[in-house]
């Protein structure tokens, strides 16, 4: 205890030393079976704060926040509310002290509106108990409308897209109007201009409500903007607490990785200059995509940029068959293809790693052999007949080749953390050996660590002959591995940058609408 | 695979030991409520009524791992055996008679499973309006009169044994292993259980879900023929309700074994120790003279406990 005390003088900011923290968490310890989540992990958040929880896949961030907001139950230690300890066993306790909390998973019922799941479990009832539904999407409008969103809340929630369903999840948890909220990569699906609305949401409730907010998020930049202060955690340990600016990137990265960081540096892939893997002329489908013209060279990796929800995910999708083209033309090595169906795209070499692994990637019921290679089943077997020796080797060489960290390719896949069960949906698209590989937003949510394997592989598949198309919500990949970028703007490529011209301020321009064909250099 | 330590927090937890310790204990029951339900002979009469819903169970089995479920197991055994029955009288040869019963079960199956698997039809609607349909089907082809008798080859199978247990018993635990190299050793087995799992996932890997729904539901019906033709060896002569039991004994069974309601998970093997399970509890109502309508509320009373037990896990899906 005498230690923790100590610590909590040292890391809070000035100020702060005699303030009690708004929630604080000590000795948390967590088991599942046999792995340790957390082992003896603290953190402390004060009011008027946005603390951000940093560390690699696994170091135990989201179980700390999972156990804060009752979804998982520790095994031992304490949590403390402005000073008073609480008990937080269940969800309705964390309710109960104003604790709420948006996930990278997202909790919404798909066949509800949006105001029913922003209300679900406390909608405006009249004096029967029965839901007052007028008064539900009144008063849902209103408060979309004072939290500054522009979502219809009579829409069923099926019907939007994964960025807006993000958003309702974070209005649900704004209207429980908590003390303490809880982002746990509630980032990861949002565009640019989501993230600044939330961003400035944040300030509002820190700087002049006094709430407090635990933030986790693996893209940097963001933390940049938001970080008040930063509790480092590293396999399944409380590191340290730091008033952010005090470190510097590189240190920060070595606290959490624990060693040196190395330089990502990569040669960008330029591709064939006479040879075209895949070809799109006046493509168009339904309201998405509209008139695309597009040649990916053979052994590049061609960037597709763009706020999130301009069609670019359709269009990999298209090409994968899953939704045909409506009018256009498609060349693979030169020939015209039909794609009608994904069995047709894998027949002429394509595949897609789709960006929701877990409901579009996955079976995580299932163990990450069978996960590995359900897409090669006929490479396994001998007429229909399994081969527990080819399967064997088949899984080995994808365990090998993207050293995914696994105990027994038995256990289900759902059991690995996020970064290793992104390296099983890539091994099993591989295992395709389709020359023409479809990243649809592959590294989100996932630890630096991985994402510099998966940047490292991409580089190496050029190498080998593969083609890749290449969908990144973040920047940054797309500036380190991509030589052409196009912008995609309301379902049209709004610009085409090349080499020097691949720039943060051009794709910016682009991706707003606002380029106007030129590009600056 | 070799010499792993043994895990005993598992094995308890296992549905496998759950249904040898269901069976050891319902069976010494029913042998101290009836001493006389302990000898060979009796295990034997119990296993051949197993044969008949263990072989439906093999389609029911393979539905349920889809996600679906037969509710037209009635009428697909009755219509089949029906079948079967008149084509042999009328042709005078078992074997064409065998062939059209076979051909009603494929045909069946290809109904179904078109309606599930093209016409996104949800299963029990599908099977359940399938099973009216064949219902009226029935009563259409036999005019109103039941025509036909067993077969010696069919009543052979039904009532012969070899070393002391009957064919169809034998034949029972062929389909079965069979049933289990579908499911474990193929490449269709492993669709079946990502269908199951989550359908979107199985298109995305490029796994024709569609073809995989109609193979299950064509296996399935043309099993529930053979259980149809085999009853007729056990009966003597096909009757319009011969089906009607197997209806929903035959999920509670697959239920039992250890199959998820929701699919992709669980087997055959379980379902076995299941379809047992469920005739020794018969048996033991026997004992204890409780009328046909008792048993079958205490039928669905199983399946609700069961269902409350266990195999309501929660789906991947959104």
């Amino acid at each position: 205890m005498k230690q923790i005390i100590e610590e909590g003088a040292a890391g809070a900011a000035p100020g702060q030393e005699t303030m009690v923290p708004l929630i604080e968490t000590a000795h948390i310890s967590k088991r599942f079976g046999g792995i340790v989540a957390l082992n003896d992990a603290q953190m402390k958040c004060y009011r008027g704060e946005t603390h951000v929880l940093i560390g690699e896949n696994g170091a135990g961030k989201s179980t700390m926040v999972k156990i804060i907001c009752g979804v998982t139950a520790r095994d031992s230690g304490d949590i403390y509310m402005e000073g008073q300890k609480i008990d937080i066993n269940s969800a309705q306790d964390a309710q109960a002290h104003k604790i709420a909390a948006v996930f990278q998973e997202l909790s919404l019922i798909q066949d509800l509106s949006v105001a029913e799941n922003i209300f679900l479990a406390n909608e405006p009832r009249n004096r029967f108990g029965r839901i007052n539904f007028r008064q539900i999407y009144d008063k849902a409008q209103a408060f979309l409308q004072e939290i500054g969103l522009d979502l219809n809340p009579r829409v069923m929630v099926r019907n939007l897209t994964l960025c807006q369903m993000q958003l309702v999840e974070i209005a649900k948890a704004l209207y429980k109007d908590p003390d303490v909220l809880i982002l746990d990569e509630a980032t990861s699906a949002l565009g640019e201009k989501e993230v600044k609305w939330l961003f400035d949401m944040m300030h509002k409730l820190t700087k002049e409500q006094g709430k407090g907010i635990l933030f986790i998020s693996h893209r940097m930049d963001e933390l940049r903007q938001v970080a008040d202060r930063a509790t480092i955690f590293r396999d399944a340990r409380y590191v340290m607490t730091f008033p952010w600016g005090e470190l510097e990137d590189e240190e920060i990265v070595e606290h959490i990785s624990g060693k040196k960081s190395a330089e990502t540096s990569l040669e960008k892939p330029k591709g064939s200059e006479t040879e075209t893997a895949l070809e799109l002329v006046n493509a168009s489908k339904g309201t998405c995509l509209h008139n695309l013209n597009l040649k990916l060279k053979k052994g590049e990796i061609l960037g597709i940029a763009g706020l999130s929800g301009h069609g670019q995910v359709e269009l990999l999708h298209a090409l994968f068959g899953d939704g045909e083209f409506d009018t256009g033309e498609i060349y693979v090595d030169g020939k015209q293809v039909r794609l009608r169906n994904e069995r047709e795209a894998l027949s002429h070499g394509i595949v897609l790693i789709p960006e929701d692994r877990k409901n579009d990637g996955l079976i995580l019921s299932r163990s990450i052999g069978e996960n590995i290679t359900m897409m090669c089943l006929k490479s396994i077997s001998n007429s229909g007949v399994l081969s527990g020796k080819k399967e064997k080797g088949v899984i080995a060489d994808a365990v090998e080749r993207m050293s995914i960290k696994v105990h027994s390719a038995d256990l289900p896949v759902g059991s690995l953390s996020g970064g290793n069960q992104q390296k099983v949906v890539i091994a099993k698209a591989l295992s395709t050996k389709a020359k023409i590989v479809l990243l649809s937003d592959p590294t989100r949510g996932i630890d630096i660590g991985t994402k510099t394997e998966i940047y490292h592989l991409m580089a190496q598949l050029t190498q080998e002959g593969y083609s890749i198309v290449f969908y990144s919500t973040e920047m940054s990949e797309l500036l380190l591995l991509c030589n052409r970028v196009l912008v995609f703007y309301e379902g049209r490529i709004a610009a085409e940058l090349e080499g020097d011209q691949v720039t943060e301020k051009n794709i910016i321009t682009q991706s707003i609408g606002v380029g106007g064909g030129t590009n600056e250099k | 695979m070799a010499a792993k330590s043994l895990d005993w927090k598992a094995v308890v937890k296992s549905t496998g030991l759950r249904l040898v310790v269901m069976m050891v204990g319902l069976y010494l029951v029913s042998g101290i409520l009836e001493p006389n339900y302990l000898q060979p002979s009796h295990i034997m009469s119990t296993l051949v009524l197993c044969c008949f819903l263990g072989i439906i169970c093999i389609g029911q089995t393979l539905i349920i791992l889809t996600g679906g479920a037969d509710l037209s197991v009635a009428y697909s055994v009755t219509f089949s055996a029906c079948v079967f029955a008149q084509t042999t009288k009328e042709t005078g040869n078992g074997w064409i008679g065998f062939a059209a019963a076979m051909l009603v079960g494929v045909l069946m199956g290809l109904f179904k499973g078109v309606g599930v698997a093209y016409l996104k039809i949800t299963p029990m609607v599908m099977t359940l309006a399938t099973n009216s349909i064949l219902m009226s089907a029935t009563f259409l082809y036999t005019q109103g009169v039941l025509k036909g008798e067993s077969t010696a080859v069919v009543t052979a199978l039904a009532k012969d044994s070899f070393l002391g247990i009957r064919y169809c018993v034998l034949l029972w635990v062929a389909l079965g292993i069979a049933t289990i190299f579908l499911l474990k050793k193929t490449t269709f087995g492993r669709k079946i259980f990502a269908v199951g799992c989550s359908p979107r996932v199985t298109d995305l890997s490029g796994i024709n879900t569609q073809v995989v729904l109609v193979g299950v539901y064509v296996i399935a019906s043309v099993m529930m023929a053979v259980a149809g033709i085999l009853l007729i060896g056990h009966l003597g002569y096909p009757n319009y309700t011969m089906g009607d039991s197997y209806q929903l004994i035959s999920i509670a069974a697959v239920v039992i074994g250890g199959t998820s309601i929701l699919g992709g998970h669980g087997g055959y093997l379980g379902t076995m120790g299941g379809v047992v399970i469920i005739y020794l509890i018969q048996s033991i109502l026997i004992i204890l003279n409780i009328a046909e309508a008792g048993r079958e509320i205490v039928n669905g009373a199983i399946i609700l406990i069961i269902l409350l037990a266990y195999g309501r896990g929660k789906k991947q899906s959104a």
